[in-house]
């Protein structure tokens, strides 16, 4: 019998769970059954039901202690066998000290009466001590190494006979550093000498990557000589084992609980990371208590959740004002100044101006404006000391001036991690930004960026989730709030609007639909819509109401399936952006390139005809803006939208149209492309257009041109640079995607010329997009497109007579239609290929003389086109999809000499592709289509006539 | 100043040890002093149900720290896994009591009830503490259920999940347990 690793449980224990949920007659069975898929597992499965069955006999656990807390357990003191003369170590307990958290602290003296030192030893629970007895004894010789006069000397650890770890600490005969403070009157020279001793305990602590990370009064102890001791460094986290001392400066440590709220750091509070500005922080408080008596987020005692509030938001009050505030009684000020050998006016000059800048330095909210180090605080502390001039720089006027909040802490406080990204970020690409530019795209792949390449923690954390929900909810708690408090302040309002749509922007963007918010997003939009409009029109705030109603329109158009809303929003931002170059005299052409081209996304694919007027408006403001700055931006929003026209003009059946518009986009691409060779983003969009001339001049599967040796010239290209792409990253899923793409369309062309070299591209095709599909088993595109793959391998089989192989693919792409239809039910391409497979299938079925379900098929597929083709009247393709659905229909019937039927069903068929030209333009290829349907009516026609002249 | 219960709790559930062991003291602390408190309150030599001990435990430290404090089920999870750690080491106070002769016992009380010898209790926490890192919510359920005497419908309640989950949940639990325990009493 071995071990069970954590790993073989957790492979095991779902078929654990599985097993035993059966009832025990079917155990038998279900693990032969078991047996044949996984054997070597099936044994572990039958050793563990064995045991169980064993133990269950024994009663095993059945009968625990857990009846009731009675006075024996209760009446123990924690440290229950530790009494008073008792031996451990080198040392004698002489009697308790405190009670700590983790254990009891007792007073212990050398048994063999040698030194006369007397030291304390605390116990920790053995249940409290994480890990084993020798970790805990190395790691206690490992903080022995930290010795300083003014650091309590760590002496000795050890693990009792009894299994109880301790640690033998100096022991200090002194008080908490602010009581000794206030009992001895000391003014504030002599407690700032203290505090300094304190300063230069902690940066020797962090000069060996420890931090202390719960700094406050009951650790800071003075002796009764006046020597300033710190505790409790034994509890403190050693940091990274393989830390160098260049890293010592940004030591950051993931979590960092808020132990003690007063004394926490902001960023403790909010989950964020922990640094030596975190001690700087707390050194701050505890500088500031003992200057002015109180607490920097004020006395008043509250709940948490307020005083984390006070922390995080509430700038304190200055050291100078505090102590003659009106918000405490004369009395306690008096009593405050007092124990400062001094007056409240006279204590209050004193603290002022330098001072107070220094503490104030020390307790900024935002990690970075503090002291970098405890050293540099020290050192800017000596300087005061000795009247030199301080580093530190007092807080400018406007900050002062009674605003609660100044512009810059809008990017900094809220979630400094999400928005200082994007705003950095977005500086960097814009170098000339002085208004709020934004880019739709660019702005979510940034914000995708920030939170998930920029913050790694967040990522890595367990329940990453939760945290950045916590973030965002943080931020709009935040927003909401100023937007209140701020409504007299314009240009606050203004970047208040930005910032609602820059967490607009993170709650909506999402590819994977767990993280994204649409709902949420839109709501944020809106917000950021309904301040914009009241203010006064300016470039920024038209620019952020159509960047509103574009962001708006896109998450419902996508996301919310909401395409008619979706489509009135984006409408208005074409509105708000076409009166852009009148009212402020600037032709904004990327803007209004956008919102056009965004409007016409929304129906590219469902409503061409729809499509065609913004794309066509967006192509010429394109123009223009090429004309006026023929620049590598221009260029490519131009080439881009040609394409897209192409996309339009293909959609609606124009096909030669298109073929000629994606040769002019082509040429844009190959004149940039000379000039800066090696820019990916254009090499992409390259090969976009290469896979479109292939498609339409001629993929089988789409609406072609018939010139499949063009369309195989043109894959080819693509097959060449998706290779080279994935021998330069084989792990690369995206590059395993496109090849298996562009190899998938070349079996297609050669599916009627060459069988045997089209059997081996669909194979080779569906090996990687499987091998794409095991990195990321999710990804709906992939899934999808391996499936469209697998209907053309089908009807290359059906031809070559290889039937079972056929079968097995159909229903390999049946399956995964079925999955991916009901994982979106609002995407539409994934029922249209469902209907296309199971006409197939019913083709397959009638094949084999199974006429029954083939009709079953039919009507299924039918019910999907019908709903789709009314709902989306202008999609040709639909219509396509509808019309080979009559005519196997009508196959059908022939097949069973049904001639009414069959008839009925190809003049169904023959009608849809006379719609054709009604609704689009026509070319061969529905020429061609038109010709087939009215031939296969012709000849029902005839053997109608023949049965009934018998 | 003390640490409040709910900011350890959030820290140690965004993955600080140092926190998780604080509030685990915390904890400690807390409920042996509760216990103590409402044993002195009544007077003559009683028992309190764990579970009793705990729901109060909830109470008390909600009510302190208000609207933050996570909800109960969360509470429960690391309450009982104290409450184990109390009971565990209980037991071996009373076993080195048992062995030492030097010791003199400053307290009696009467016997627990038990039928777990000390020895494997201890083993038992130590395979605990390695069930939580394969499979964690099975450790909590051997917890709850066993160091503090949740039924299974009060786990499904607190858990939200079905009573027959959680029974199989504790099937699973005993299967590793016991088999770890047996390895190394063996050992």
């Amino acid at each position: 019998m071995a071990t069970l690793s954590p790993e073989r449980w957790q492979e095991i224990s779902p078929y654990l769970d599985e097993v035993l949920s059966l009832p025990e007659g079917e155990r038998a069975a279900w693990l032969n059954s078991f047996r044949a898929e996984k054997p070597e597992l099936a044994d572990l499965l039958f050793e563990l039901l064995q045991e169980y069955r064993a133990l269950a006999e024994q009663h095993f656990l059945e009968r625990g202690p857990a009846v009731a807390v009675n006075s024996s357990l209760a009446g123990q003191t924690l440290a229950g066998q530790i009494i008073a003369g008792q031996t451990i170590g080198a040392y004698t307990l002489i009697s308790p000290i405190g009670q700590g958290g983790m254990g009891s602290v007792w007073l212990a003296e050398r048994s063999d009466g040698r030194f006369k030192r007397r030291v304390a030893i605390k116990f920790l629970h053995f249940s409290v001590a994480v890990g084993s007895a020798e970790r805990f004894k190395r790691e206690g010789r490992i903080l022995g190494q930290l010795a300083h006069p003014h650091i309590a000397e760590l002496i000795d650890a050890g693990v009792t006979v009894s299994g109880d770890p301790y640690l033998v600490l100096e022991h200090i005969d002194g008080e908490d550093i602010d009581k000794y403070c206030d009992q001895h009157k000391l003014d504030v020279d002599a407690r700032l000498k203290l505090f300094f001793d304190v300063l230069i305990a902690v940066g020797h602590a962090h000069s060996n990557l420890i931090v202390h990370r719960d700094l406050k009064p009951s650790n800071v102890l003075v002796s009764n000589d006046g020597q300033v001791k710190l505790l409790d460094f034994g509890i403190a986290k050693l940091l990274a084992d393989d830390a160098t001392a260049e890293n010592a400066t940004l030591l950051t440590v993931e979590g960092g609980g808020a132990l003690t709220p007063q004394f926490a750091a902001p960023e403790q509070v909010t989950g964020g990371a922990i640094t030596t500005a975190t001690d700087v922080y707390t050194l701050g408080v505890l500088l500031y208590l003992l200057l002015t008596g109180q607490h920097p987020t004020g006395t008043a005692t509250r709940s948490t959740a307020e005083l984390v509030k006070a922390i995080t938001d509430t700038e304190p009050p200055r050291a100078s004002d505090a102590v003659t505030s009106t918000k405490s009684t004369p009395e306690a000020l008096t009593a405050t100044a007092i124990q400062r050998s001094s007056t409240p006016e006279r204590l209050s000059r004193v603290l002022r101006g330098d001072l107070d800048t220094i503490v104030s330095k020390a307790l900024k909210k935002a990690p970075q404006e503090r002291y970098g180090s405890v050293v540099a605080f020290a050192d800017d502390l000596q300087r005061y000391l000795k009247d030199e001039p301080i580093s530190a720089r007092p807080d400018s006027f406007t900050y002062r001036a009674g605003k609660f909040i100044y512009r810059n802490k809008l990017g900094v406080a809220i979630t400094a991690l999400v928005l200082i990204g994007i705003t950095s970020a977005l500086t960097m690409i814009r170098r000339e930004a002085r208004r709020a530019e934004y880019r739709f795209q660019e702005v979510r792949k940034l914000a995708h960026t920030v939170l998930f390449d920029l913050t790694p923690q967040i990522e890595n954390l367990a329940g990453a989730t939760p945290a950045r929900e916590l973030l965002v909810k943080t931020s709009l708690e935040y927003l909401d709030r100023l937007a209140t408090e701020s409504s007299n302040d314009p240009g606050l309002q203004l970047e208040l609007a930005t910032a609602y749509e820059k967490i607009g922007d993170v709650q909506g963007n999402s590819r994977n639909s767990n993280l994204g918010h649409p709902e949420a997003a839109v709501e944020s939009y809106r917000k950021a819509l309904a301040i914009a409009r009241k203010l006064r029109t300016s470039p920024q705030v038209l620019e952020i109401i159509a960047g509103a109603y574009t962001r708006i329109g896109t998450v419902q158009a996508t996301q919310l399936g909401a395409r008619a809303e979706g489509r009135e929003n984006l409408q208005a931002a074409t509105k708000i952006v076409d009166s852009i170059p009148e009212i402020t005299g600037n032709p904004d052409y990327q803007l209004r390139v956008e919102a056009y081209g965004l409007l016409g996304d929304v129906d590219e694919i469902n409503d061409p005809l729809r499509a065609s007027a913004p794309i066509q408006r967006a192509l010429e403001i394109a123009r223009e803006w090429t004309k006026a700055d023929p620049g590598p931006d221009s260029k490519l929003h131009l080439a881009v939208l040609t394409k897209d026209w192409a996309d339009v003009q293909w959609g609606t059946g124009d096909l030669n149209a298109a073929r000629t518009t994606l040769l002019d986009s082509l040429a844009i691409f190959k004149q940039f492309l000379n000039t800066d060779p090696n820019n990916a983003d254009w090499r992409t969009q390259e090969s976009v257009d290469w896979e479109r001339m292939g498609l339409v001049s001629g993929h089988p599967d789409f609406f072609n041109l018939g010139d499949r040796r063009a369309a195989a010239a043109w894959f080819r290209k693509i097959v060449q640079g998706a290779e080279q792409n994935l021998a330069a990253d084989p792990k690369d899923v995206k590059a395993q995607f496109e090849l298996s793409e562009a190899v998938g369309d070349l079996a297609a062309v050669y599916r009627d010329s060459d069988p045997p070299r089209s059997e081996k591209l669909y194979q080779r095709s569906l090996a990687l997009s499987a091998s794409a599909l095991t990195s990321d088993p999710e990804d709906s595109d992939i899934l999808y497109w391996q499936s469209f793959e697998r209907i053309g391998f089908e009807s290359l089989l059906t031809r070559t007579r290889k039937l079972t192989a056929a079968a097995d693919e159909l229903q390999q792409a049946i399956a995964a239609l079925e999955v991916l239809s009901h994982r979106d039910s609002v995407e539409i391409s994934a029922h249209q290929l469902l209907a296309l497979a199971l006409q197939r299938r019913s083709s397959q079925l009638a094949q084999l003389g199974n006429t029954g379900a083939a009709a079953q098929e039919l009507r299924r597929s039918e019910d999907i086109l019908v709903k789709l083709n009314k709902e989306n009247p202008n999609n040709l393709t639909i219509l396509r999809d509808l019309a080979d659905c009559y005519r196997e229909k009508g196959n059908l019937a022939a097949r069973r000499s049904n001639w009414q039927d069959a008839k009925r069903e190809y003049q169904m068929s023959l009608e849809l592709w006379q719609r054709w030209p009604q609704i689009g333009k026509s070319s061969v290829y529905d020429q061609r289509q038109r010709q087939l349907a009215a031939g296969l009516l012709r000849q029902a026609g005839k053997h109608l006539a023949n049965a009934s002249s018998r | 100043m003390e640490p409040t219960i709910s900011l350890l709790i959030q820290a140690a559930e965004r993955g600080d040890q140092s926190a998780a062991d604080a509030l685990f003291s915390a904890l400690y602390s807390e409920l042996h002093r509760m216990a103590r408190r409402e044993l002195a309150r009544q007077g003559v030599p009683v028992s309190i149900g764990a579970t009793t001990l705990l729901h109060q435990a909830y109470i008390e430290m909600a009510a302190k720290d208000g609207n933050s404090f996570p909800d109960r089920a969360r509470f429960m999870g690391y309450a009982s896994r104290v409450m184990r750690g109390l009971i565990i080491d209980h037991a071996r106070n009373r076993s080195t009591l048992k062995r030492g002769g030097q010791f003199h016992i400053t307290s009696s009380g009467t016997e627990m009830a038990e039928s777990a010898d000390d020895r494997e209790l201890a083993c038992i926490g130590e395979a605990l503490d390695e069930l939580a890192k394969a499979e964690p919510s099975l450790a909590e359920i051997v917890d709850m259920k066993f160091f503090c005497g949740f039924t299974f419908e009060e786990i499904g309640a607190l858990k939200g999940i079905s009573e027959r989950t959680a029974q199989r949940h504790w099937e699973k639990a005993r299967i590793y347990l016991h088999r770890k325990i047996t390895l190394d009493l063996e050992a």
